[in-house]
């Protein structure tokens, strides 16, 4: 349903503020900018596939070529089996998209006038527009402020609100760029419930980009994680935890006074890096990640230095989705 | 659920459908706005009285500089002859500065690429917008007439299919040379800002908006001739204050109309290259 092969995206990056003389005659300095580098990604109909990666990475720029918005400099994009280069309307007509979530929706009019909006643009009609609002609005859970205006929704109600107008014309395919950022906890797991009925029973294709890992762990077939422009891991979400192996990531609590300890750990030579430190007013929790796979926790607790200082405890723990982004994107936290 | 899709229209069809469902929006939106309604009514009144005051003091009927350069002109004096322009300068304002922000006012509000995602063609948002622009222009007509009828005495002589052609003819060319202009300009920004000085101050006084072309050195005449401004101007006033037959104003409609057909696939040419060079260098954003 969505094929993506060699794809690549570059920008060119002003250097400085030229003068309007200078821009007008094309006359200023840039520096090239890699956005996504030799993407491949092959997504089958009806499968909810999940882009991670950390700020910068090119999951909305991979959105964006997907909905005809970029153009891409080298490879194919296909969606519903059109090409996004060569075929873009026929693309658009394929695919729903959330893009600036709450803001791509028009405040100053109510709902159901924003619906008839969209559905207009969509190419729909008469009856059937009426019918369909009532339908996406109802699956929104939007069905009693549907004639209010926008400007009185809450953030979550407009991203809702975003999402019936996606949905508007049946697409085949869903592109949501961050739909949950935002949320709060019970709008982002109503959205979730969504979306994953949508997926399931009705056999949308779901393209997801999220900075939520759980998100990405609950809802994906599949999951990708790109990194400067680059697949550095793709699978089912466990067969990406599993990437990493097992015996690698250790939880180290110390007493709360361990400063020197959380220092000694980072800089130790059996550590690969520094996942997480959750600090508590009781404990300090230290999230590793060896260079090496160990065979049990009193290796760690034996190895000299490790924990120079006090320790509360030590275990060995399976790799979660964080861990591995972490790992593969060398960020602390997405 | 694509088993279920609802039957598309055709191309043409749904081009009208995407720029009549962009006019309704675009009508619903604006009644929001009561302040920009009350503008756009006292926006005649407010910009062109002290102009046409100050006209008729100086050169009204019977007034010291009657006859000079405007009485060859047999338009009623200056007032008859500044009136049609100087509305059609507060109609340009308004028209240039809604379409060349277009593009600009939806990227802040931040349903640009939702819109160019859904439409089929972008260039209906352009027509769509000026079809409800025009809806509004109601208050701007009632108001002019009120200046027209109650506050200034024109002297009115009107042949109504030609001053009806004229009309319609200089609203189009109007909306068109603004689309032009802001599919032109859109990597300029507040080009907006640009647009208003070149139809202000440039093509007004070009197309003899406030004196006679005729007073202008030969080659200025021959780029005032260019202006398509300086047709709708002579045209609505031989029909509006000479009640010239339309027979006889058919070679200038023509003309005019060429301008306002050019003036369109000029915006859409235009608007097409601009849309396909930020999809290139994603800078749609920054519009």
């Amino acid at each position: 349903m969505i094929q993506i092969e060699g794809l690549e995206k570059r920008f060119a990056r002003n250097v400085g503020h030229p003068a309007l003389w200078r821009r007008i005659l094309g006359r200023y300095q840039t520096v090239p900018v890699v956005a996504i580098d030799g993407l491949d990604l092959h997504i089958e109909q009806g499968r909810f596939f999940s882009l991670l990666g950390p700020n910068g990475a090119g999951k909305t720029s991979t959105v964006r070529v997907l909905c005809t918005l970029l153009l891409p400099d080298a490879g194919s994009c296909r969606v519903a089996g059109y090409d996004v280069a060569t075929q873009p309307r026929e693309v658009r007509r394929s695919i729903g998209v959330s893009i600036r979530g709450e803001r791509s929706v028009y405040w100053k009019i109510t709902g159901r006038q924003n619906l008839r909006y969209f559905a207009g643009l969509y190419g729909m009609r008469g009856e059937a527009v009426r019918r369909r609002i009532g339908e996406v609005t109802e699956l929104v859970g939007l069905t009693g402020r549907i004639d209010d205006y926008v400007e009185r929704y809450s953030m979550g109600m407009k991203q809702r609100l975003a999402i019936a107008v996606s949905l508007l014309h049946r697409p085949p395919v869903l592109l949501l760029d961050e739909p949950t950022i935002g949320l709060d906890p019970n709008g982002a797991r109503a959205l979730r419930s969504l979306l994953r009925d949508l997926c399931r029973l009705e056999g949308v294709t779901i393209f997801y980009t999220t900075h939520y890992l759980h998100e990405a762990e609950e809802l994906s077939d599949r999951l990708a994680i790109i990194h400067e422009g680059r697949k550095v891991l793709e699978g089912s979400p466990d067969e990406v935890r599993s990437a990493l192996g097992d015996n690698r990531i250790v939880e180290v609590q110390l007493a709360p006074d361990a400063d020197t300890s959380v220092d000694s750990l980072r800089n130790h030579a059996m550590v690969q890096r520094v996942i997480s430190e959750n600090r508590q007013p009781t404990v300090i929790t230290v999230r590793l990640e060896m260079k090496e796979a160990i065979e049990s926790v009193v290796e760690i607790a034996a190895a000299e230095g490790f924990a120079n200082g006090r320790v509360l405890g030590i275990s060995l723990v399976r790799p979660t989705l964080e861990d591995v982004f972490a790992s593969v994107t060398g960020e602390t936290r997405p | 659920m694509s088993g279920d899709r609802h039957a598309l229209p055709g191309l043409v069809s749904w081009y009208l459908h995407d720029a009549a469902a962009t006019a309704r929006r675009m009508v619903l939106r604006m009644r929001r706005y009561p302040s920009w309604l009350l503008n756009l009514g006292l926006g005649p009144i407010l910009m062109i009285l002290p102009f046409v005051f100050l006209g008729d003091t100086l050169v009204g009927k019977g007034r010291p500089l009657t006859g000079s350069a405007f009485g060859d002109y047999d338009y009623g004096g200056y007032v008859g002859y500044l009136a049609v322009p100087l509305i059609a300068v507060a109609l340009s304002n308004t028209v240039f500065s809604w379409l060349g922000n277009l593009l600009r006012m939806e990227r802040r509000s931040g349903t640009l690429e939702r819109v160019l995602v859904s439409a089929q063609f972008p260039s209906a948002l352009f027509l769509g917008t000026a079809l409800g622009h025009l809806f509004y222009m109601g208050l701007f007509v009632a108001a002019t007439v009120l200046l027209l009828q109650i506050w200034i005495p024109l002297d009115f002589n009107i042949d109504y299919p030609a001053a009806a052609a004229a009309i319609f003819l200089h609203l189009a060319v109007t909306y068109g040379l603004a689309f032009a202009l802001s599919s032109a300009l859109l990597r300029i920004a507040d080009s907006w800002a640009v647009q208003l000085v070149i139809s202000k101050g440039v093509l007004a006084l070009l197309s003899g908006a406030t004196f006679p072309i005729a007073i202008y050195p030969e080659w200025l005449q021959t780029i005032a001739r260019l202006v398509p401004f300086t047709w709708a101007f002579d045209l609505e006033r031989r029909s509006l204050l000479r009640a010239e037959p339309f027979g006889e104003m058919a070679p200038d409609l023509a003309v005019l109309a060429g301008m306002t057909v050019l003036c369109w696939i000029v915006g859409f040419v235009f608007l097409g290259r601009e849309l396909n060079a930020a999809r290139r260098t994603g800078v749609l954003g920054s519009f």
